[in-house]
């Protein structure tokens, strides 16, 4: 039995059908527009048709924001774009990328061609794109001799900067030799190498009118320029392949002098603001540095040069008057030490014992001093020493006192009884 | 110092003398380089302002004749032809 489908997968199932297909991707269809309306999110509803058809086209906004034109019933037109299904209501449409008024066509396709040639090599590359220079000391201009867009960039050049150098080399900017002239200028100019810029120019004009610009001895003489290359082709929003190869577009040509010279007086001041700002750097740190040494200048050390000296003098004073009490103290008190062990020497000494009435007996002869009885004989010298002075006396006899020490100790000091004064 | 290299562009010139004033202005620099960097900045500017005036004004005309090649005429602008 046979499948039963849903509308949607029906709608679908077609919508991938043209998906598919190679033609319906990518396709130009010419036909007069007819029921156009422009809804307020910025896209467009329309149809185009011939004597005999309709079809149904749609351009979003993102495709229609460059368009040039203002589209309107009745003009008739070549669009590009791709076939599909708008499953909702079941209806397939043209979904248009692009839209140019026939009878511009046929150039416009070329455009496109050449355009889409020279991108896949390489000529629009950023990587090609010469740095314009700031200040170009020469600026050859590839343009009519006579015209509004000479005048008008020697006259914003004139407004910007007063002195300047440039170089014209007038060409056709339309018809036939326009293209070749165009080349050969940009061309001469770098085999001259007169110039640090070259800004090739035209006014505005219809697509023919700019032709020139998108042929592609022009293109070609512009990407192999080793002088760096401004385009100003038309209006702001006309683009030609020159404005694509060239290393800066310029929207017009007006707008290309502005670009190409800075203005002299904004640079004057620029010069002066940076001066004075080098002057009030190099015064603010003088200044900085000036104070720093001032204060260094009016530090004690400076004032008062001698203050350290008289500190230390001071210093030195007091720890004399300091040492000197010292010494006084330790005197005093090393004399009342002395005078105790004076005293008690004394009680020590001999003599003392001689003073209180002790005298010591020696004989005369050897010195011995005389411990006993036993020690001396009759008729033996003897001499005893008292207190004040020595006796000489002769031993008349010896006694022992009885029961007493019979001891024969000699050489000690004993006490004797003094026989005599 | 005084001497700034003929061959540096206007526009390498001034960045240099931006990048001048603004380490002055830190104001890090010892008084003897600073003296030096102060001299570079000025004679930077005086170079700056000189290639601003230098140029005269002349605005010329690129003839080309199978004869005698190129030749260089003073430009006298014409009246308008609308283009």
């Amino acid at each position: 039995m046979q499948r039963i489908y849903s509308v949607s997968e029906i709608n679908s199932y077609i919508k991938n059908i043209l998906a598919k297909d190679l033609l319906l991707s990518n396709i130009w269809v010419k036909g007069e527009i007819s029921n156009y309306k422009a809804h307020y999110s910025g896209h467009m509803y329309f149809t185009i048709k011939d004597e005999n058809s309709l079809l149904k086209c749609v351009m979003f906004r993102s495709r229609n924001s460059n368009l040039g034109f203002s589209p309107e019933n009745g003009m008739k037109v070549i669009i590009r774009g791709y076939l599909s299904v708008f499953e909702r209501d079941g209806q397939y449409q043209l979904y248009a990328e692009e839209m140019v008024p026939d009878g511009m066509g046929n150039l416009y396709m070329a455009f496109e061609q050449l355009k889409k040639r020279l991108e896949s090599e390489g000529l629009f590359d950023s990587r090609f794109k010469k740095k314009i220079p700031y200040l170009p000391k020469s600026i050859g201009v590839v343009t009519s001799s006579t015209g509004a867009v000479i005048r008008d960039i020697i006259n914003i050049l004139s407004r910007r900067f007063h002195n300047f150098e440039l170089k014209i080399f007038p060409v056709a900017v339309q018809g036939s030799l326009a293209a070749r002239q165009i080349a050969n200028a940009v061309r001469k100019f770098n085999e001259l190498g007169c110039v640090d810029v070259i800004i090739v120019a035209r006014g505005g004009g219809s697509l023919e009118e700019l032709w020139a610009f998108n042929e592609e001895i022009v293109a070609r003489s512009i990407f192999e320029s080793k002088i760096p290359v401004i385009s100003a082709v038309g209006h702001e929003t006309d683009y030609t392949i020159s404005d694509f190869v060239a290393d800066l577009r310029a929207p017009t040509p007006s707008a290309a002098a502005e670009l190409v010279l800075p203005e002299k007086l904004m640079l004057k001041q620029k010069i002066n603001s940076l001066v004075n700002r080098l002057n009030n750097a190099v015064l603010k740190q003088t200044d900085l540095d000036r104070k720093k040494l001032d204060k260094l200048k009016n530090s004690r050390v400076f004032r008062q040069p001698y203050d350290r000296i008289y500190q230390e003098r001071m210093r030195l004073d007091m720890l004399d008057k300091y040492m000197h009490k010292a010494l006084l103290l330790n005197k005093e008190k090393i004399s009342s030490v002395l005078g105790t062990l004076i005293g008690r020497l004394n009680a020590l000494s001999p003599l003392s014992v001689l003073a209180r009435g002790y005298s010591i007996v020696r004989h005369s002869d050897s010195g011995r001093i005389i411990m006993s009885a036993k020690g001396v004989q009759k008729g033996e010298s003897l001499e005893i020493s008292v207190a004040d002075g020595k006796i000489n006396c002769t031993v008349e006899n010896t006694e022992l006192i009885p029961g007493n020490l019979d001891g024969e100790c000699s050489d000690t000091t004993v006490p004797v009884k003094k026989s005599s004064s | 110092m005084e001497e700034i290299k003929t061959i540096m562009s206007f526009e390498e010139a001034i960045t240099k003398l931006e990048k001048t004033v603004e380490l002055l202005e830190k104001g890090e620099l010892p008084l003897d380089e600073l003296i030096n960097v102060f001299q570079e900045g000025i004679a930077l500017s005086r170079f700056c302002s000189k290639r601003l005036d230098e140029v005269e004004k002349k605005i010329t005309m690129l003839l080309e004749d199978e004869k005698f090649g190129i030749t260089e005429k003073p430009f006298i602008p014409e009246e308008s032809d609308g283009i």
